[in-house]
């Protein structure tokens, strides 16, 4: 799929030609963390494309590894060439839906707890998951905030020995997105 | 003693050159655009070189440094305070986003800028330049 924006406007006809059902944001941030008590490892990406159908209740996120910012220059180096493979697969998508639509009321202002149940391709690896959303809605606009926890180990990436007691195989990720309609 | 001595020395100074090296190694400094030679590119013949054959344009573009001209068509402020410009290209929504390493103040919709930054990819979207800096005009 070359173009998931565009298969999604086809997969759900003529109604979202003119968008008023999806929000965009090209400015979302995902962080994580992945350091132990040994060393702080650190992430920002704050360049992450995510779109969501309040209709559909689907979400997807595009994420470049290589837009993430590491404190030192080596980390960074190590986590692109040894740990992610990013020359190789330089990119991360996920791709899912709100799976209880009933809890949340786009047209009404509020904080809505959902739940989004999709697929995580990370290091060519892809893997169902289901992870707990926030949903602000204000003013029409859409704001969601999720925090969850990868296992390196379910997308083959091998952190040697060596290092094991600085860098954890189990990584907490935060997600901040502020969506805008489309113009 | 005294050879003793000079054997100390040099021993000193090959540990302190060591621990230089490994120090510089450990805290060398991050890569910025303005001390790489650029790929002088269109903002439009960028994003389709992506979009065409995605793989031979990560072979020429990926992670290298990219000197992008185009026109201003979307303006945003992103959650670490640094401007984000999407560049025109032939696609209706999509385009070369540059996110740049600090705020670069008021820019106009439907100026032509020229960005240097180092390219991350494509998302399937767009087309993504991180740590970019305005260059001047064309």
């Amino acid at each position: 799929m070359k173009n998931i924006f565009l298969a999604l406007l086809l997969s759900f006809g003529m109604t979202l030609v003119h968008g008023q059902d999806i929000q965009m944001t090209r400015t979302g941030r995902i962080s994580f963390h992945a350091g132990t008590s040994m060393e702080d490892i650190d992430a920002t990406n704050n360049e992450v494309t995510s779109i969501i159908n309040k209709k559909s209740g689907e979400i997807v996120f595009n994420v470049l590894v290589k837009s993430f910012h590491l404190r030192r220059a080596l980390m960074e180096e190590h986590f692109n060439e040894n740990y992610m493979e990013s020359d190789k697969y330089p990119k991360s998508i996920f791709n899912g839906k709100i799976s209880n639509m009933s809890s949340v009321n786009f047209n009404q202002d509020g904080t809505y707890k959902v739940m989004v149940d999709g697929e995580l391709t990370l290091h060519n690896v892809t893997k169902r998951v289901s992870v707990p959303v926030t949903l602000i809605i204000s003013g029409g606009k859409i704001s969601g905030t999720s925090n969850f926890k990868v296992d390196t180990q379910d997308y083959n990436i091998r952190i040697p020995g060596i290092v094991a007691n600085k860098i954890s195989r189990v990584v907490d990720v935060a997600v901040e997105c502020n969506y805008e309609p489309r113009s | 003693m005294k050879k003793w001595r000079t054997i100390l020395i040099i021993l000193l100074v090959i540990l302190s050159i060591g621990a230089l090296a490994v120090y510089y190694v450990f805290n060398k400094p991050h890569r910025t655009v303005e001390t790489e030679k650029a790929i002088v590119i269109k903002s439009n013949d960028l994003f389709k070189s992506f979009t065409q054959n995605e793989k031979q344009a990560n072979a020429l573009y990926l992670d290298k440094a990219i000197q992008v001209s185009g026109e201003v068509v979307e303006i945003k402020i992103n959650q670490d305070n640094k401007s984000m410009l999407v560049l025109k290209t032939d696609d209706p929504i999509f385009g070369v986003v540059c996110t740049f390493t600090q705020n670069i103040g008021n820019q106009v919709k439907g100026s032509t800028v020229v960005v240097k930054g180092f390219c991350s990819g494509y998302d399937g979207n767009d087309v993504k330049l991180r740590d970019c800096i305005l260059t001047g005009q064309p």
